[in-house]
């Protein structure tokens, strides 16, 4: 087999209302993230209850995760961006540290 | 300044935060009812009410005298009314001699203006003295420290700097900032409306604006040095940044400024807040723009002109920071305090020449004389005018001997009192009016089972939730044996639509969502021009012919395959010509809701394809057709691709190098979009066409059951879709079908018809327990709610045995239409009142095609409840056209699925509609559009009052009042679920949008039990319980019939 260049990122889970989807994605591209994956439709429990993942008739009100994987600086910087955003908004961020192989994907 | 990354993304969050207090603004051709508080749900109702005062200076309830009006109409309870004071009084300390109660229900209904003056420097010792008719106590220890709070209070917190700067110089640097933030706005977002282009637009607002704000002469010969800021910082958020800390704000209270500074023109605001959401939309597409953008331009301007101003004065010592101001407060409080009566336009008119001089000359010991004299002036005056409130409000309860026998501790108490009172008071005249409403209705339903028919109805018609239904569907079951059923006018199928002759998607769907399904409108193959020319139209030819012909139409494979990209760059006479044709006379059409198969795609995609490829050979080497040759087509296109190496037809046939072969090449693939990963992503747009059977299948049910219609199918089951016709109207599509996304409905109605009529569909349907019967016919038709108009589609699909009864058909709905025109006429107040059906319809459609006709309808105006249950409710009474209705039965929803949709979207979109009604008609020129009579249509998407305004957002007058009294009658909505409580509330819990709306007031809830024969309703955090039996409902009737 052979040999892997692993680089150490920070993966970022962004956890948020679908209604701000748009703000989050525009704030990564301005961020200059270059890739991330949405997966909608979110169910579990937080502070206000328990969330549905069904709803068919109002996509603003399932929650959302936004997965990116970033380099370390470019981590902390989004992070203080969202930080307005979340002192009014419910939902959290995991910081978390991973590989990958081929780092040119994930940097600017 | 350099600010670092996570500084301009922390200044973006920022702006969004800020900005979500003021309400979106669509544009104008879909129109979206929105309640303009939205960005204030997670308050309570009252109070959100102030918030969304204070920061859009509207007004939130109606003014005293139209709620004593309503009151002598009994439209107010009177005896909710009496009671929500009894329990105000109860909570407040009794004052000896006074009975408080009596004060306050002669207030509330004898007396028009405020009772409370708003006095600053008198004190409660000066207005007793004056209520006793004595002079008021020597005070010679006024200091003006005392100010200071009032002051700090009005000049600084999140008021914007230039805006205090307004109210202390009377600069009106406010009314000239607007103006310049407008006339940039309509530069940038102009839609084709005006002559002149911006350039660069396509680099962004900021961008585009900047290049022409720096080399604006007008400005620069005005002294505005926005090239100076602007040279601080290429980037808004640095902007912003350097704008911020010159003025001298806090980071901390930055949120709250932008919010200051973005509610200024809140419709221009809402409407780029929106823009930058719609991501899709063509015009953000292609001239990005977002509110930190919009920030900084405004921000940019207000420096400018405070500088400006600065310096025209020739003046150093005038505050233009925010340290500045608080400086002149504590420093020089009493020019100051002069200052804020002068300009800030308060000042009592006796004493403002005075005044204006004293200021006028700056010398401080002639400022401070005129200050003692203006207190004590001001001092005498509010308190002989909050005296002469109150002794002629206690001359009406004959107290007047035990206003003045107070004692000072008691006089302060009921002063208080009274305060308090009129700030609830809204609240306490919206509750009355609910409850009246609320009585009104519970004393018309009808809670006995259904009756059992020994025959299906003659007709089943489902209609949208809208207000407007309600009328049509009671005449309609009046005329004959006809069924009708509730549901959102989009039949619960997000689509996207493409309609003939048209080269965009509209999305039929309340704007909650995106549809992930495309569905196409075809005709029924013409006789092709066989002498067509182009290749595009060779294109079209090929595919129209072969047997996937019918499946695509001209417009798709235009907007699949770039086609007008292709058309305009290279041949814009040719494809002008063509598209032209396209647009001829419409035809009888259907739509394309079968997903293609992979073949299909396939043989499509090539097709197109080998079109393009020839079109591009005869572009770009002026090749005669004849020498064009299959196997050419072929090699091109598999090079390409990429699947093989060379062209040697092409090569041979043009002797053409290796280098222009393999140039030529490169040109399919990046100018003619021929490659590997374009042809991945136009499969995928083809995957977007219509909707696999399982979808189908579970769309139809989903429809189904959701209004509790599963077996016992009529011969003909109806789908009105619903729109309105006007002329010469920018608002005509809010009269449009909500949960269509503001379009017409009558397209969604036909495609669930035409799902719900196909064999494959049905049999899968009775394997899930729903069993339409063979010979009912699901037929798609139209509600016109300006004529009343009922007009049925596709007929010619109908079967033959259902053609005897076409007429009995037609006849039913024209009879309903008749006497809905009749129900409505008096209220539009046309010139004829006929009350005759036949000549009222007549009338009604003669006053849709005129065009100079401001009200051609009177909308959803009056909408008061939304009915989530059976028909049967509330089938034996009128409810006058105000209230959205839900079909629903909760013995087919056992975990509340189909309850918990019915409340995310109708009920959701029935609150947004009712509370742009209620706002627009409290304060029709703050939070509605004022009269219509006055708009300019703006840039294509919005309208404006006058030349230059901000874009009016909310209703018209036109729309909630009348001869300026409200037509409306505003209320919360009144919500009615109709299921057992724990059912009901299980769902409400589920869904925390509508959980947060019920708990925070936003609509009131009852839920029925009509099994127990009781109703619930939620009330300050619980549910009170009532029973429903006959006795009860009379003694309401006697209670609403009283007043």
């Amino acid at each position: 087999m052979k040999n892997l260049n692993f680089s150490s990122v920070k993966k970022l889970e962004i956890i948020l209302s679908g209604e701000h989807q748009a703000f989050a994605t525009d704030l990564l591209d301005n961020a200059g993230v270059t890739g991330y994956t949405i997966i909608n439709n979110l169910s579990g429990k937080g502070r206000h209850g328990f969330h549905e993942g069904h709803l068919m008739f109002n996509e603003d009100d399932v929650l959302i995760m936004i997965i990116a994987a970033v380099p370390e600086d470019l981590a902390e910087s989004i992070l203080e961006g969202l930080d307005p955003f979340y002192s009014e908004h419910s939902g959290v961020v995991f910081v978390s540290d991973i590989q990958v192989t081929r780092m040119v994907k994930f940097s600017s | 300044m350099s600010l670092s990354k996570g500084q301009r993304l922390s200044i973006r969050s920022m702006i969004y935060v800020a900005s979500e207090q003021i309400p979106f603004f669509w544009p104008m051709r879909t129109f979206i009812h929105h309640n303009p508080l939205h960005g204030m749900e997670d308050l309570p109702f009252e109070q959100a009410v102030q918030e969304g005062k204070r920061l859009l200076h509207g007004r939130v309830f109606l003014r005293r005298p139209i709620y004593q009006m309503y009151l002598q109409q009994g439209k107010v309870d009177k005896h909710n009314l009496t009671s929500q004071v009894a329990t105000y009084v109860a909570k407040r300390d009794a004052i000896p001699g006074i009975d408080l109660q009596q004060w306050l229900l002669a207030l509330l209904t004898q007396t028009e203006q405020k009772v409370i003056f708003k006095h600053d420097v008198a004190s409660i010792e000066d207005v007793q003295a004056a209520v006793n008719d004595q002079k008021l106590p020597v005070d010679n220890s006024f200091m003006p420290d005392k100010l200071l709070p009032h002051l700090r209070h009005e000049l600084l917190g999140d008021r914007p700097v230039y805006d205090t700067l307004d109210a202390l110089y009377g600069t009106e640097i406010g009314n000239e900032l607007d103006e310049l933030v407008i006339k940039s706005c309509l530069d940038f977002f102009d839609e084709g409306q005006s002559v002149w282009s911006m350039p660069g637009r396509k680099r962004g607002f900021f961008s585009a604006w900047r290049e022409i704000a720096n080399r604006n002469i007008r400005l620069y010969l005005r002294g505005m040095d926005i090239k100076d800021i602007l040279a601080v910082d290429d980037s808004p958020e640095g902007v912003i940044a350097h704008v911020m800390k010159t003025l001298g704000i806090p980071e901390e209270r930055w949120v709250h400024y932008f919010t200051r500074e973005l509610a200024q023109l809140h419709g221009w605001t809402g409407f780029i807040r929106w823009r930058w959401n719609a991501k899709n939309y063509y015009w953000s597409k292609t001239h990005p723009a977002d509110l930190i953008e919009l920030v900084a331009i405004r921000l940019t301007f207000a420096l400018a002109l405070l500088s400006e101003r600065q310096s025209e004065r020739g003046r150093n010592d005038i505050a233009t920071t925010a340290p500045a101001i608080e400086d002149a407060i504590e420093n020089s409080t009493m020019e100051t305090y002069l200052r804020y009566e002068l300009f800030g336009k308060t000042i009592l008119p006796a004493m403002a020449k005075r005044v204006e001089q004293a200021l006028a000359r700056g010398k401080a010991s002639q400022i401070e004389k005129v200050f003692y004299e203006y207190i004590q002036f001001k001092r005498q005056h509010e308190a002989n005018t909050q005296a002469d409130r109150l002794n002629t409000l206690a001359n009406r309860v004959n107290q007047l001997d035990a206003l003045q026998a107070l004692s000072a501790d008691d006089f302060s108490h009921l002063l208080d009192s009274l305060r308090m009172f009129e700030f609830c008071e809204g609240m306490f005249w919206l509750r009355a009016m609910e409850a009246s409403a609320i009585n009104k209705l519970l004393a018309g339903v009808n809670l006995a089972p259904p009756e059992s028919r020994d025959k299906r109805p003659f007709v089943q018609a489902m209609f949208c939730i809208d207000t407007r239904s309600e009328r049509i569907r009671r005449h309609l079951e009046s005329v004959g044996d006809y069924q009708t059923y509730g549901i959102a006018g989009f039949f619960g199928v997000p689509m996207s639509f493409m309609e003939l002759g048209k080269g965009s998607e509209m999305h039929l769907c309340p704007v909650l969502l995106t549809p992930k399904n495309l569905v196409l409108e075809m005709t029924v193959a013409d006789a092709e021009d066989l002498h067509a020319v182009t290749a595009l139209e060779k294109a079209v030819h090929e595919l129209k012919e072969s047997v996937f012909g019918p499946f695509v139409t001209v417009e798709a494979i235009g907007l699949l395959f770039g086609f007008d990209m292709v058309g305009k760059t290279l041949m814009p006479q040719a494809y002008n010509r063509w598209r032209k044709r396209l647009h001829k006379k419409k035809r009888s059409t259907h739509f394309l809701i079968d997903k293609l198969s992979r073949e299909q795609a396939d043989s499509i995609l090539r097709t197109v394809q080998r079109a393009v490829i020839i079109m591009a050979v005869e572009q770009d080497f002026a090749l005669e057709a004849e020498r064009i040759c299959d196997d050419m087509i072929r090699e091109l296109r598999e090079v390409a691709l990429g699947r093989s190496f060379g062209a040697p037809t092409l090569s041979s046939t043009l002797s053409l190098s290796k280098q222009q072969e393999q140039e030529f090449i490169l040109r399919l693939r990046e100018t003619y979009r021929i490659d590997t990963a374009y042809t991945q992503l136009q499969m995928e747009r083809l995957g977007r066409i219509g909707f696999s059977l399982d979808e189908q299948v579970g769309f139809v049910s989903q429809a189904l059951r959701s209004i509790g219609l599963i077996k016992d199918f009529s011969r003909f089951v109806l789908l009105f879709g619903h729109g309105s016709t006007s002329e010469n109207n920018p608002y005509e599509s809010a009269l449009d079908c909500g949960a269509c996304g503001g379009n017409h409905g009558q397209v969604s109605a036909r495609v669930l018809a035409q799902m719900a009529n196909k064999k494959e569909v049905r049999r899968k349907l009775r394997s899930q327990g729903i069993d339409i019967a063979d010979d009912a016919w699901f037929v798609g038709a139209h509600h016109n709610t300006t004529t009343d108009e009922l007009v049925l589609y596709d007929l010619d699909h109908v079967p033959s045995t259902h053609i005897f009864y076409i007429d009995r058909l037609r006849t039913g709905l024209l009879a309903a239409s008749h006497l809905c025109a009749q129900e409505r006429l008096p209220s539009l107040q046309l010139k004829q009142h006929d009350r005759e059906p036949t000549a009222a319809y007549r009338e009604i459609e003669r006053n849709a095609m005129d065009w100079s006709q401001v009200r051609p309808e009177w909308g959803l105006s009056r909408n008061a409840y939304i009915i989530i249950g059976r028909r049967d409710l509330t089938k034996d009474m009128s409810l006058d056209g105000r209230a959205f209705m839900h079909s629903y039965d909760y013995r087919l929803d056992p975990n509340q699925r189909l309850l918990e949709n019915i409340i995310t979207g109708p009920l959701v979109v029935a609150q947004w509609i009712n509370m742009e009604h209620y706002f627009s008609t409290v304060d029709n020129e703050k939070f509605g559009s004022s009269s219509k009579v006055y708009h300019n249509v703006a840039g294509r998407f919005g309208v404006m009052t006058g030349g230059l305004s901000d874009l009016r957002t909310g209703l018209p007058s036109q729309t909630v009042l009348d001869k300026g009294l409200p037509f409306h009658e505003p209320l919360r909505l009144i919500a009615v679920i109709e299921a057992p409580l724990e059912h009901a509330r299980r769902a409400v819990e589920s869904v925390i949008t509508v959980k947060t709306l019920v708990i925070n007031d936003w609509i009131r809830l009852l839920v029925i039990d009509s099994e127990k024969q009781i109703v619930y309703t939620y009330n300050s955090g619980q549910w009170d319980e009532q029973p429903l039996s006959d006795t009860n409902k009379s003694s309401l009737v006697k209670e609403f019939s009283t007043q």
